[in-house]
C-alpha cells in the first residue's frame, strides 16, 4: 500500500494526486461514519459548533496531506525542502545547538508533521523521530527507512519501560528528538484544558526533557492554501520540577496545548486526531 | 561492605513512583514491573533512575542493565550495593 502510494507519487504531479488523495479521503469519511464521529467529538473540543462536516473535510485533508508525504519522500531532501516556504522561530533551535544541547521538539497530530525531521537535518541539526510500533513491522521498518533518506532517525517507543534511557541518551548527545504528544497512552495521560473541554495528552517524555536538562520546543507545520508549508516553532520552555510529578506534567502540558490551541483553531482541517483523546 | 535496607528501598519507592500499594507491603521479593507487582511504568521508571541518582549518586544509562537491576526489589538492592561498592573501590 505505502509503495503504491510511493509508486503514484513518482509519476503523477502533486496537484494530481491531491486530489485522488482527497477525493479518497472523501469517500472514506462517507463510508465510516462511526469514524467521523470520533473526528467530529475531538473537534468540537476546540470549538461545540463543528458538525459531521468539518469531520469530513479531515478526512480530505488528510489525504492531501498523504499525497504530500509521498511527493516528499520520493524527492531529493533539497526538492523536498521547497515545500516549506515559511519558517518562523527557526533561531530557536539554532541557538541550541549552538550551546551544544540536544532538544524535546513537541508537535501535534497537526498537518505534516513528519517534515519536521526534514527541517531539522537540512538545517544540519541531528534529529530523531520517537514513534510507537505501526500495525506491523514492516511498516515501521517502511517509515523508519523513509524518514533516514533524510538522515532523521526513528527510536521505536514500544512496550519497554526502559526505552526512555536510549532517548536521554541521544538527548545528552545533541539530538533534536521529535515526538507527539496530543493523544492520550494507556499509562501517561494528563488532562489539558481545550476551549470546548479536557482532553488527554501523553506528556510524560516532559520529565525526562527536564531529567537530561534539555529544553522542550513545541512546533507545527501547516498547510496554507497555496500548498506550500508554514513551520513554526515556538519559544523553548525549560522544564523545572513542582512538587509532584502529576503537577509538573499539568503545567507544562497546558502551557503547551496553549500554544497549540491557535494554530489547531486556525486550522482544524489539519488535526488528523483519529482516535478519541477527550478525557472521561 | 555497602548496606541498603529494605526500608530504603521503600522510601525510595515511595517517594519517586506512583504506587498502588501501602509501602509496607513491599518485600524483597516484589517485582517492579507486570502483573502482580507493584505495576511501575515506563514514567516511573524514569523517575526511579532520577531518585537514585540523586540518591545513591549512580546513574543508569543502559537499558538492558536497568531491566536486569529493577526485576525486583532485590535485584535492585543488589545492582545499588554493586554500584556502591566500585564506587568505594575507585
Amino acid at each position: 500500500m505505502f509503495d503504491l502510494g510511493a509508486w503514484v507519487a513518482r509519476w503523477l504531479p502533486l496537484r494530481v494526486t491531491r486530489a485522488l488523495a482527497s477525493f479518497f479521503g472523501t469517500l472514506y469519511a462517507l463510508t465510516h461514519p462511526t469514524r467521523v464521529s470520533v473526528v467530529q467529538r475531538n473537534l468540537q473540543l476546540l470549538d461545540a459548533s463543528h458538525g459531521l462536516e468539518s469531520a469530513r473535510r479531515v478526512y480530505r485533508e488528510f489525504g492531501k496531506t498523504l499525497a504530500d508525504y509521498f511527493y516528499i519522500g520520493t524527492r531529493s531532501p533539497a526538492e523536498a525542502m521547497k515545500i516549506i516556504n515559511h519558517i518562523e522561530g527557526q533561531e530557536h533551535l539554532q541557538k541550541i545547538h549552538e550551546s551544544g544541547k540536544g532538544a524535546l521538539i513537541v508537535t501535534g497530530h497537526l498537518g505534516l508533521f513528519e517534515l519536521g525531521g526534514l527541517l531539522m537535518t537540512q538545517s544540519g541539526l541531528p534529529a530523531a523521530v520517537l514513534t510507537l510500533p505501526e500495525p506491523s513491522n514492516a511498516l515501521t521498518d517502511w517509515r523508519a527507512r523513509y524518514r533516514y533518506r533524510w538522515k532523521a532517525d526513528t527510536i521505536e517507543i514500544g512496550t519497554d519501560s526502559f526505552a526512555f534511557l536510549q532517548i536521554a541518551g541521544r538527548l545528552r548527545q545533541g539530538t533534536f528528538v521529535a515526538t507527539l504528544i496530543d493523544r492520550p497512552h494507556p499509562s501517561d495521560s494528563t488532562p489539558v484544558r481545550l476551549p470546548n473541554g479536557i482532553a488527554s495528552f501523553s506528556a510524560g517524555i516532559l520529565l525526562l526533557a527536564a531529567h537530561c536538562q534539555v529544553p522542550v520546543v513545541p512546533a507545527t507545520m501547516i498547510r496554507r492554501r497555496d500548498g506550500s508549508y508554514h513551520a513554526q516553532v515556538f519559544d523553548p520552555i525549560f522544564i523545572e520540577e513542582r512538587s509532584s510529578r502529576s503537577e509538573t506534567l499539568r503545567l507544562y502540558s497546558q502551557q503547551i496545548a496553549d500554544l497549540f490551541v491557535p494554530v489547531l483553531a486556525a486550522h482544524p482541517e489539519q488535526w488528523y486526531q483519529f482516535v478519541p483523546i477527550a478525557s472521561s | 561492605m555497602t548496606t541498603i535496607h529494605l526500608d530504603d528501598l521503600r522510601k525510595l519507592l515511595v517517594d519517586n513512583c506512583m504506587l498502588r500499594v501501602a509501602p509496607e507491603e513491599i518485600q524483597m521479593e516484589t517485582t517492579l514491573f507486570g502483573p502482580g507487582s507493584l505495576g511501575l511504568d515506563s514514567i516511573d521508571a524514569l523517575q526511579l533512575t532520577v531518585g537514585i541518582e540523586k540518591s545513591y549518586g549512580v546513574a543508569i544509562k543502559d537499558p538492558a542493565a536497568a531491566k536486569e537491576a529493577f526485576q525486583s526489589v532485590q535485584t535492585l538492592q543488589q545492582w545499588l550495593t554493586r554500584q556502591q561498592e566500585s564506587k568505594l573501590s575507585a
